[in-house]
C-alpha cells in the first residue's frame, strides 16, 4: 500500500478538484476547499500540481477526457454496432439526467465556455479532447457506413461535427433553461437526427 | 454476498465512480469481486453499461437511502 501512497494523494486531489470546478468553475475553485475535501496540507498539494492551472490541465486529461474515454471512446471502438451504441449512450445520458445534473451542466462544456477564450493551454488542451470525441464519433459513422448500416452519402466529418455540437449544446442550453424535461427533448432531437443517417 | 476490494465512490459525480471501478478491476484476478459504494444516482445505469461493455459481471445492483452497491467480478 506504502508504494502506492503518492498515487492514492494524487487521485484524491484531483477527485476533490474536479468537483469543486465542476461546481465552481475553474477560476472560482477554491484551492482552500480542495485542501479542506482531502484532508491535505498546501505542501503536499504543490508537490504534486505546481500551480492552480496545471491542477485543471491535469483535471481536464486525467477525469474529463479519461471519463469520456470510458463512457464514450471505448465503447463506440469496441462495440460491433457502433451507431446503435452511440444512440443508447445518448439515451442513457437522458434517462439518468436529474436537475442537480441539468443545474451543473457538462464538466468540458462547461470549461470551454469558462477557460477557451482566456487561456490558450486550456483551449489547446479542450480542442484535443473536442477533436477526440468528434474522431470516436467519426471512425463510429465510417464503420456503420462500411457495414452498410448508414446511407453512403452521409458526409462522417460533417454528421460528427454536428453530432458533438449538438450534444453539447443540449447541454448548455439546458444548463441555463433549467429543465430536465428540455434536455431529454434535445437530446432526443439528436437520436432522430442519428436514426435518419441509417440507411 | 462477499467481496475482495472495496470502493467507496460516495460523494463523488460521474465520471469518478467509473474512472475508480475501472482502475479497481485492473488490479484485480479474473474471478475476484468489487464492491463500490456511491451516492450519484446515474451510478445505477453506468454500471450496467459499464459492466456490458467490459464483460464484467454486474453481479448486483442496490439502494438503499440514497447509497448505491454494485458488485462486479471481474472476467
Amino acid at each position: 500500500m506504502t508504494a502506492h501512497q503518492p498515487d492514492v494523494t494524487r487521485e484524491k486531489i484531483l477527485d476533490a478538484a474536479f468537483q469543486e470546478i465542476y461546481k465552481h468553475g475553474f477560476r472560482a475553485a477554491s484551492l482552500s476547499n480542495i485542501l479542506a475535501k482531502t484532508g491535505l496540507t498546501k505542501g503536499a498539494l504543490y508537490h504534486h500540481f505546481p500551480d492552480k492551472d496545471r491542477l485543471g490541465h491535469a483535471v481536464i486529461e486525467e477525469v474529463v477526457y479519461e471519463g469520456l474515454d470510458a463512457m464514450v471512446f471505448t465503447p463506440l471502438r469496441e462495440s460491433d454496432d457502433p451507431l446503435e451504441t452511440l444512440r443508447e449512450i445518448i439515451h442513457r445520458k437522458a434517462e439518468k439526467a436529474t436537475p442537480e445534473t441539468v443545474r451543473l451542466g457538462c464538466p468540458l462544456n462547461n470549461l470551454m465556455q469558462e477557460m477557451s477564450p482566456l487561456d490558450a493551454q486550456f483551449k489547446r488542451r479542450l480542442n484535443d479532447l473536442l477533436v477526440a470525441w468528434q474522431q470516436a464519433v467519426h471512425d463510429a459513422l465510417r464503420r456503420a457506413q462500411k457495414e452498410g448500416r448508414v446511407r453512403k452519402d452521409v458526409d462522417g466529418h460533417a454528421a460528427a461535427l454536428f453530432i458533438v455540437s449538438a450534444w453539447e449544446g443540449c447541454e448548455g442550453v439546458s444548463k441555463n433553461l433549467q429543465s430536465v424535461r428540455e434536455y431529454r427533448l434535445c437530446l432526443k432531437q439528436l437520436d432522430g437526427y442519428i436514426g435518419g443517417l441509417l440507411a | 454476498m462477499n467481496f475482495d476490494t472495496e470502493l467507496d465512490a460516495r460523494g463523488l459525480n460521474c465520471p469518478l465512480p467509473i474512472l475508480h471501478a475501472k482502475k479497481a478491476l485492473n488490479d484485480l484476478a479474473a474471478g475476484k469481486v468489487l464492491k463500490v459504494m456511491a451516492t450519484d444516482p446515474g451510478a445505477v445505469k453506468d454500471f450496467k453499461a459499464f459492466a456490458h461493455q467490459t464483460g464484467n459481471e454486474l453481479l448486483s445492483s442496490d439502494e438503499t437511502g440514497g447509497e448505491y452497491v454494485f458488485l462486479l467480478r471481474k472476467t
